[in-house]
């Protein structure tokens, strides 16, 4: 295979742990006698590769270290730790107005930006033309470029990324803040581009645009990896973590037994007895396996509930409901339950599966465990289930 | 080196030179006028106020022997003051934009030495139509001296703003390490008229070379070469200093700023 376009290998980065004047004096000695200072870090031991034409999607909260990755990827920092191997031209489009004198008109810094970007004065001129009209900011082009609005800027400086073509494109949310034609310009222009062999990495909160653009997603969590592949997978597990963040934690074993006689002893996921979230693929089904521990061994019912991990209920039933006779008789006190949970209904994604001790009335509920399990899978649907639905005159 | 790296810095001092001028009535005109206006300031207070002499030379004579000498010490001096904040200047565009930062120092640098090298020229076109002589052989030499003394600039340019990125009050002690320098340097004076015991503070200054001899070339007797290599060593090992500091220093750079 080809060489990656772009390796990072163990990538950290820290800022200095104090610049107050006597630090910076300090700093400066030990830079001079070649001595590293003390950091503290934001980054560390983050490794990828993107290869050309493998569109990579970066993740993660505010504050996980998104930008300054970015900023060690484009060069504009330097690494602390690790390094970054580049192969072909890197386009970045940052921040707002990177690269601009917001003192000099559009026009030159059309010529400024392109030319920070390695192009010579002469492909520079070559293109002017082509950037104006792709910005399409009429008679501004020759105001300076301090009285733009931001959504200004943003088309100014689009355009001169667009006309150079690199052979990575690194951006951000910046494109967000243009007006509806012009981000859907900046969309059309992207899919053509990696439609040609470009190759994107894109930090967005939009896991929308992410899985529409990129093949692969790094989700960084406090200055780490979290997790990095197919973007599908990272980005239903960063969703799911939000949820379960919103909902207030995943739900852990339920040690608060709520005094009831009838109680789970035991409950296994496809074989395991974890508390573990479990992963399954599109179309794999869930076997969950429980025994009931029954105080005056007559048969409880069992009952089961799918909620998506921020709580919504999506699915429950009982033995009792569904008329089940199939639970097996361990001993004098113990039943097991078998389950098998069919979830091609459900679209990828982090959902709960409560478990049930209920009473053999099908009434009171004695005992609740959780388990995580986590839908992963390329639909790019909405929503949580799969409606039936068909188009046009099908029957 | 690499041409984008020229292309870049070029970008730089256009738009440093532009950023002078930009928004002034008279613009670019201000590069002419105002090394006339200096010149006459020159005449007046020190030919015609002071009717300061150097021996040898009447009083015209010392305003063609001030001009030599300062013209040089403008582009020095202004290279260097003007390179010392270069970097948080531009913190904006650092933090943004990869791009090397010693094409924003030689910008400034270039910058300086464009404006009043062309000054330098002027004065040197004025100087024989206000009557003072300047000998034509030697004008091959007073152009080459400008190279010792731009690579000196550079290296001087080059830790200047490599600390000032660390020590915020490095600006106040350029200023004053220049105005020291003025005095160091025999502009004002030539180096004869120093007493014996503080001319070894001329001597080990790198620019009293130059201006030493430029003088010499256009209104003495000739240089040898010596000197001439002498200064250029001198400038060199300013400028290896300077490349130095700056590549040890540039990485904390984004961390500083």
């Amino acid at each position: 295979m080809s060489t990656p376009l772009l390796k990072a290998v163990n990538l950290g980065k820290g800022y200095p742990a104090s610049s107050d004047p006597r630090a910076r004096l300090v700093a400066l000695g030990r830079a001079l006698v070649g001595l590293s200072i003390p950091r503290t870090p934001v980054l560390s031991g983050v490794g990828f590769e993107v290869r050309r034409g493998e569109s990579l999607g970066i993740i993660g909260e505010n504050g996980a270290g998104k930008s300054t990755l970015l900023k060690l990827i484009s060069g504009v920092l330097q690494p602390t730790e690790g390094c970054v191997s580049r192969s072909g031209s890197i386009g970045a489009l940052l921040e707002l107005g990177a690269g601009f004198d917001t003192e000099l008109s559009g026009r030159d810094n059309i010529a400024l930006a392109a030319g920070l970007m390695g192009l010579s004065p002469g492909d520079i001129a070559g293109r002017r033309e082509s950037i104006i009209e792709f910005a399409d900011i009429g008679r501004y082009i020759d105001e300076p470029v301090k009285h733009y609005s931001s959504g200004m800027t943003v088309r100014l400086g689009f355009a001169v990324i667009a006309a150079c073509r690199p052979d990575l494109l690194i951006t951000d949310e910046v494109l967000a803040v243009g007006d509806e034609s012009f981000q859907k310009k900046c969309v059309r222009w992207i899919e053509d581009y990696l439609d040609g062999g470009g190759t994107l990495l894109l930090v967005s909160h939009s896991m929308y645009h992410i899985q529409k653009l990129c093949k692969h997603a790094l989700w960084l969590k406090d200055g780490r990896v979290e997790a990095y592949g197919d973007v599908f997978d990272v980005t239903q597990d960063y969703l799911a973590f939000h949820e379960r963040k919103q909902a207030g934690g995943p739900g852990d074993i339920d040690a608060g037994y709520s005094g009831g006689e009838y109680r789970i002893s035991r409950a296994s996921i496809n074989g395991v007895e974890s508390e573990a979230p479990t992963f399954l693929r599109e179309g794999e089904s869930v076997l969950a396996e429980v025994d009931i521990y029954s105080p005056d061994g007559r048969a409880p019912v069992f009952g089961f509930g799918v909620i998506r991990a921020d709580g919504t209920a999506i699915y429950g039933s009982t033995s009792e409901i569904d008329g089940s006779r199939s639970a097996e008789r361990l001993d004098d006190t113990h039943w097991r339950f078998r389950l098998h949970l069919l979830a091609d209904e459900l679209l990828p994604g982090g959902y709960l599966l409560r478990l049930h001790a209920v009473e053999p009335e099908g009434v009171r509920l004695h005992d609740t465990i959780v388990r995580g399990f986590s839908l992963r899978g390329r639909s790019r649907e909405f929503g949580h289930v799969r409606l039936k639905h068909h188009w046009g005159d099908e029957a | 080196m690499r041409k984008p790296y020229w292309n870049l810095t070029r970008r730089f001092l256009r738009q440093d030179l532009e950023g002078r001028f930009r928004g002034n009535v008279a613009g670019a005109a201000w590069a002419l006028i105002g090394p006339v206006l200096q010149l006459a300031v020159f005449y007046v207070v020190f030919v015609q106020i002071f009717k300061a002499r150097i021996p040898g030379l009447d009083g015209l004579g010392y305003l063609g022997f001030l001009a030599l000498g300062f013209w040089p010490w403008f582009a020095f001096s202004e290279a260097v003051s003007r390179a010392t904040t270069v970097i948080p200047d531009n913190a904006g565009l650092i933090g943004k934009v990869a791009l090397p930062r010693s094409t924003l120092v030689l910008a400034r640098v270039l910058g300086a030495f464009v404006l009043h090298g062309a000054g330098f020229v002027l004065v040197l076109a004025i100087l024989p139509l206000l009557g003072v002589s300047l000998h034509p052989t030697g004008l091959p030499t007073a152009v080459l001296l400008w190279i010792p003394l731009l690579l000196m600039a550079t290296g001087a340019a080059f830790v200047a703003a490599s600390v000032q990125v660390f020590v915020r009050d490095f600006s106040q002690i350029v200023t004053h390490l220049l105005h020291i320098g003025f005095f160091m340097t025999p502009i004002l004076f030539s180096r004869d008229m120093v007493p014996e015991p503080l001319q070894p503070v001329v001597d080990v200054n790198p620019l009293t070379g130059v201006v030493q001899g430029t003088r010499d070339a256009l209104m003495g007797g000739g240089v040898g070469l010596q000197p001439l290599l002498l200064s250029l060593a001198l400038s060199l090992l300013i400028l290896l200093l300077g490349v130095a500091v700056f590549r040890r220093c540039n990485r904390y750079f984004e961390d500083f700023l």
